[in-house]
């Protein structure tokens, strides 16, 4: 019935038509503010996926409500994994000349007691290097790949504040974004709108149908010039109170970063607050080497806080958008697993939306069955990275996780019960620390993962359990034998906690 | 029917069974009797035929005392005709009467030639109201204002007249400017590429059309991609619009293709539109159409706003035409309705005006020679309204071809209550009735030697004053919105092609036959060569 459609004499300009000039491209993203890419946020995410996308030809415009170097306290240690996705993203020169400091592993310290954790070698690696992460100041690395993202060609970088998401009427697809410049309202259309505004992101709320949940906060100070025990290794310090983390970000400064469970009577107001809290709980529990600057530092009094959010990955659904980067998936920051995540999302999402896969990004069919792969794909080393960060931040803090809070299965979230510290959690905690003493499998395996360079979930599964038998093992060793029928009994809550522990967090890795 | 056929396959010895206690035995038997020896095969050709006999019956009634078939073929009557229809056939149609008739499936098709007939229909909304084509519903959807009828449909008129103005026209010059430029060089370039051999340029002028009227319409907020899926895709929608469809859409036909099309043109102008509000909101210039639209309902909606308030407002201020908000989705069906008006017509209209000036060297040369007069001697001038107004001989060829070969044959209404066309002939209600344009247009009494083409006529001759047959543009209250702007558009491309581009066409034996495809194209879909003029 269609016959006479001259197919012949059709499409002959279609065919014809030499690839869009990169000319009419930068036209369309300065005058018409039109773009195959809006993204929202120039932060760690949105750079890198800028660069990215725009090395595949993509026509990005990249928003940002703040040019200026960012001061913040989180963002300033990159596992290995992150070092090598950002040199598979060509960035790796965004880590020169900002003052980063090599980082070769970890030293656990507990009740006084030191185990170093080096990075495993990477098999997979040809050169056989010795894994290095990097540690920095925040807003020098931000700065740099900004500079890089700006030159990159096909990417504009916008000052402007975005205030709303603009949306089809008809058929919902998003189209992009409204915004404030200066004092103008303004306006970004893109085929594909990317949401990497942050942990508190302004927009998450209408599209996700989780929220994130914060049950503790890092306080962070810089020290200056202060000697850590195991210089270029980031440390981890445990004892009677919520751990610390030290870990060097310059020649002369040294980040403190000290969790501080919500409500925890010793940071009360009438106790004096967080400073009381910092120099009465936690400075006792210091490294002797490290306190003098730890002092100097809270008695400079320029204390600032992060909350340490939990939120777990979702797929995107919505026609037009995704949403990627803390507004997306959080996991607490005690392993220093974010940016890792990041680099490796942009990693990921770059090779599954490159345009021999999906020529159009307005193709919102093929857009959201490519970001139904990518929130399966990530998983290898996401997963892990967000349960070992939340299994480990338990174990740590070991204050007690009730799964009769109601809000523990809804939230897959912690309960923190200040001062009630757990006793099956402290089984655990002394377990794993004797864990790591064995060291070889026993260090290699967890820090492989934590460093975002072994990629299996069972891996994590084994050795989270390897743990839990060992510190079983212990009680059963150090007790004495007529208690014994208690002892086995406390062994199987001890078992029993260690699966309510990290079995929440299994579960919400595999949901959709 | 299905009773019946199932009565037939009542067992006897059941019907015994049952009705012996009841004492129906003996209706059993008649029913029997009834029965036996027929299947529902029978039942059905009787039914068959009796629905056979009804529709002739039924149209026979119908066609009274117009011109028509005698009979009709069984239910689809000459629908295989509109399927590939043919000028000639229509011609022949317009011939037979003042008013003719078809019977397609279900519909009665009644044609109004001559030309005040035709104005009758056009001047009577009492009785009709415009149904585009059979299947124009179904693609524009039902809610789409061109269905819209009396006083609905005036004041949506209304707020669309300012969108139309001079002032607003002049607005969409550069725009149109930007797109002739980049085809003409696809014109060389599809020229250079065929070794200057001579190519069918039908589908090229389509194109270039599109994405002026998309540039028009919509501006720059869709891509030149999209523009080009939409020009490729537009051919589907053509191709569907026939006189009359089969009354449903099967799958994988014409009319299954041009619907999935009209949905992916109405999703990118909702987009358009979306983006539109936006940029309308945060203070932009009107750079199309939409714009201009939407700018009209943000300003109707602020006066609102301060009248709800108390604010006063002076009344200079006040709106021309207060409108209300529109959402994304009816703001893209009135977008679509315009690219459905313009793109067929105007397409045919480029094609023939391309062809008409290559064959005739003394009209090319005179439009040369005025587009660059206007321009005072400058060639790259950009086009301005009071340039417009100068192109006398443009605008002269401009109507002369319109005339000569109108884009559109026939204008089909819908009858909504019994329509005393004539005296002696009532319109059925519910029946489809088309006035038609070419016989007015080709009246000897209004243009003599009609079939010449001839410019002058409009300049030195009396083609003017023939207001009551320059039915091009339609008549009543539904006559086109955008004609002032097509035949703009077509003025400034030809004007502005005249200056920048030398063309050949290689005439074949086709050339002057008129091909139907929804508008009118010449059957060898106009070969010609394009070279850079120096």
């Amino acid at each position: 019935m269609r016959s006479e459609v001259p197919n012949s004499s059709r499409s002959m300009i279609l065919r014809s038509d030499p690839d869009v000039s990169a000319d009419v491209r930068d036209q369309r993203r300065l005058r018409d503010h039109d773009a195959d890419v809006v993204i929202v946020g120039a932060g760690i995410l949105g750079c890198a996926l800028a660069v990215a996308l725009g090395k595949q030809g993509r026509s990005v415009l990249l928003l940002e409500k703040s040019l200026k170097e960012p001061d913040r306290i989180v963002g300033e240690l990159l596992q290995p994994g992150g070092v090598a996705a950002l040199e598979k993203l060509g960035l790796r020169d965004c880590l020169d000349d900002i003052d980063a400091i090599p980082v070769y592993g970890y030293e656990v310290i507990y009740y006084g007691q030191g185990v170093e954790i080096p990075y495993p070698e990477n098999a997979n690696d040809p050169n056989r290097r010795r894994p290095e992460g990097r540690s920095f100041h925040h807003g020098r690395f931000i700065q740099k790949l900004r500079d890089a993202a700006m030159r990159t060609p096909n990417v504009n970088i916008v000052e402007t504040t975005v205030t709303d998401i603009v949306k089809n009427g008809w058929t919902g697809q998003i189209l992009g974004v409204q915004s404030q410049t200066k004092l103008n309202s303004d306006y970004y259309f893109g085929s594909l709108t990317v949401v990497a505004d942050g942990y508190s992101s302004k927009f998450r709320k209408q599209y996700i149908k989780h929220q994130p949940v914060s049950r503790s906060k890092f306080w962070g100070l810089e020290l200056i010039d202060t000697e850590l025990p195991r210089p270029r290794h980031g440390h981890v310090v445990l004892g009677d109170s919520a751990p610390v983390l030290l870990y060097q970000i310059g020649t002369h400064e040294t980040r403190a970063l000290v969790d501080v469970p919500d409500n925890i009577p010793s940071a009360s107001v009438k106790n004096g607050g967080v400073k009381s809290h910092l120099r009465n709980v936690v400075l006792p529990g210091l490294p002797k080497s490290v306190r003098p600057a730890f002092e100097a530092a809270l008695d400079k009094g320029a204390l600032r806080s992060m909350p340490n959010s939990w939120l777990p990955p979702t797929t995107n659904k919505t026609p037009g958008m995704v949403i990627l980067g803390d507004a997306m998936n959080m996991r607490h920051p005690l392993t220093g697993g974010g940016m890792t995540v990041a680099f490796n999302d942009v990693v990921l999402l770059s090779e599954l939306l490159n345009p021999e896969k999906v020529p159009d990004l307005g193709d919102t069919k093929v857009v959201l069955q490519q970001m139904s792969k990518f929130h399966w794909q990530r998983k290898n080393l996401t997963s892990v990275i967000n349960i070992l960060a939340q299994a480990l931040y338990s174990l740590f803090a070991a204050n007690g996780t009730d799964p009769s809070d109601p809000g523990y299965t809804t939230n897959y979230s912690l309960t923190l019960k200040p001062e009630t510290a757990d006793p099956q959690l402290r089984v655990l905690q002394l377990g794993c620390f004797r864990y790591f003493q064995m060291g070889g499998q026993c260090i290699d395996g967890p820090v492989g993962l934590l460093a975002g360079i072994i990629r299996q979930p069972f891996v994590l599964f084994y050795h989270f359990f390897a743990v839990a038998l060992y510190s079983i093992w212990i009680m059963l060793r150090t007790r004495s034998l007529l208690r014994l029928p208690l002892t086995v009994v406390g062994g199987a809550a001890v078992f029993w906690k260690a699966c309510v522990v990290i079995f929440p967090y299994i579960f919400s890795e595999v949901k959709v | 029917m299905a009773a019946a056929a199932g009565n037939s396959f009542t067992s006897p010895a059941a019907n015994a069974l049952y009705g012996s206690g009841l004492d129906v035995k003996d209706v059993g038997g008649v029913l029997q009797r009834l029965f036996n020896g027929t299947s529902g095969w029978t039942i059905a050709l009787t039914v068959f035929l009796m629905l056979v006999v009804y529709d002739q019956i039924l149209y026979i009634y119908q066609k009274g005392s117009i011109a028509g078939p005698r009979l009709k073929i069984p239910f689809m009557g000459p629908f295989l005709d509109s399927v590939n229809p043919k000028f000639e056939g229509y011609k022949a149609k317009w011939d037979s009467g003042d008013l003719s008739c078809v019977s397609v499936f279900h519909k009665f098709v009644v044609i109004a030639s001559t030309r005040d007939m035709a104005r009758k229909v056009f001047n009577s909304p009492m009785y009709v109201k415009p149904c585009v084509v059979d299947v124009a519903q179904k693609l524009l959807r039902p809610t789409n204002w061109v269905f819209l009828d009396g006083k609905a449909h005036v004041d949506f008129r209304k707020g669309l007249n300012g969108l139309f103005t001079r002032r607003a026209l002049e607005l969409y010059l550069p725009g149109q400017e930007e797109v002739y430029d980049k085809y003409f060089a696809k014109f060389l370039k599809l020229s250079e590429d065929a070794g200057r051999k001579p190519i069918p340029f039908m589908s090229a002028f389509r194109e270039l059309n599109c994405a002026v009227s998309c540039r028009t319409f919509v501006g720059h907020y869709t891509t030149d991609e999209a523009v080009r899926k939409i020009a490729n895709d537009y051919y589907m929608i053509t191709a569907a619009l026939e006189l009359v469809n089969f009354p449903i859409i099967i799958p994988f036909t014409k009319t299954w293709y041009g619907k999935k099309a009209a949905d992916m043109v109405l999703e990118e102008f909702a987009k358009c539109a979306a983006k539109s509000k936006v940029r309308m909101a945060a203070g932009g210039d009107i750079t199309c159409i939409m714009d201009g639209w939407v700018k009209a309902m943000l300003e109707s909606q602020e006066y609102r706003e301060k009248v709800a308030k108390g604010v006063p407002v002076d009344e200079a201020n006040k709106p021309a035409i207060l409108l209300r908000e529109f959402t994304d989705f009816e703001i893209s069906q009135t977008i679509f309705t315009f690219l459905f008006a313009s793109q067929d017509a105007s397409s045919s209209a480029t094609t023939w005006l391309f062809q008409l000036m290559a064959d005739r060297p003394d009209v090319f040369e005179r439009v040369r020679e005025e587009q660059l007069r206007v321009r005072d001697g400058d060639k790259d001038r950009k086009i301005d309204m009071d340039m417009m107004d100068k192109m006398v001989y443009t605008r002269a060829v401009v109507k002369e071809t319109l005339r000569y070969r109108p884009p559109v044959l026939m204008v089909p209404y819908m009858v909504k209550k019994e329509f005393p066309v004539t005296a002696s002939y009532t319109v059925p209600k519910g029946s489809m009735v088309v006035p038609t344009t070419y016989p007015a247009l080709h009246d000897p009494e209004a243009y003599p030697d009609p079939d010449t083409f001839n410019p002058d006529r409009w300049i030195t001759g009396t083609a003017e004053q023939q207001v009551k047959n320059w039915l091009v543009f339609g008549t009543g209250p539904h006559y086109c919105l955008g004609q002032t702007y097509a035949q703009l558009n077509l003025m400034a491309m030809i004007g502005k092609a005249s200056l920048h581009l030398d063309w050949v066409h290689h005439a074949t034996a086709q050339s002057e036959t008129i091909k139907v495809f929804a508008t009118i194209f010449p059957q060898d879909d106009c070969p010609l060569v394009f070279t850079k003029r120096e």
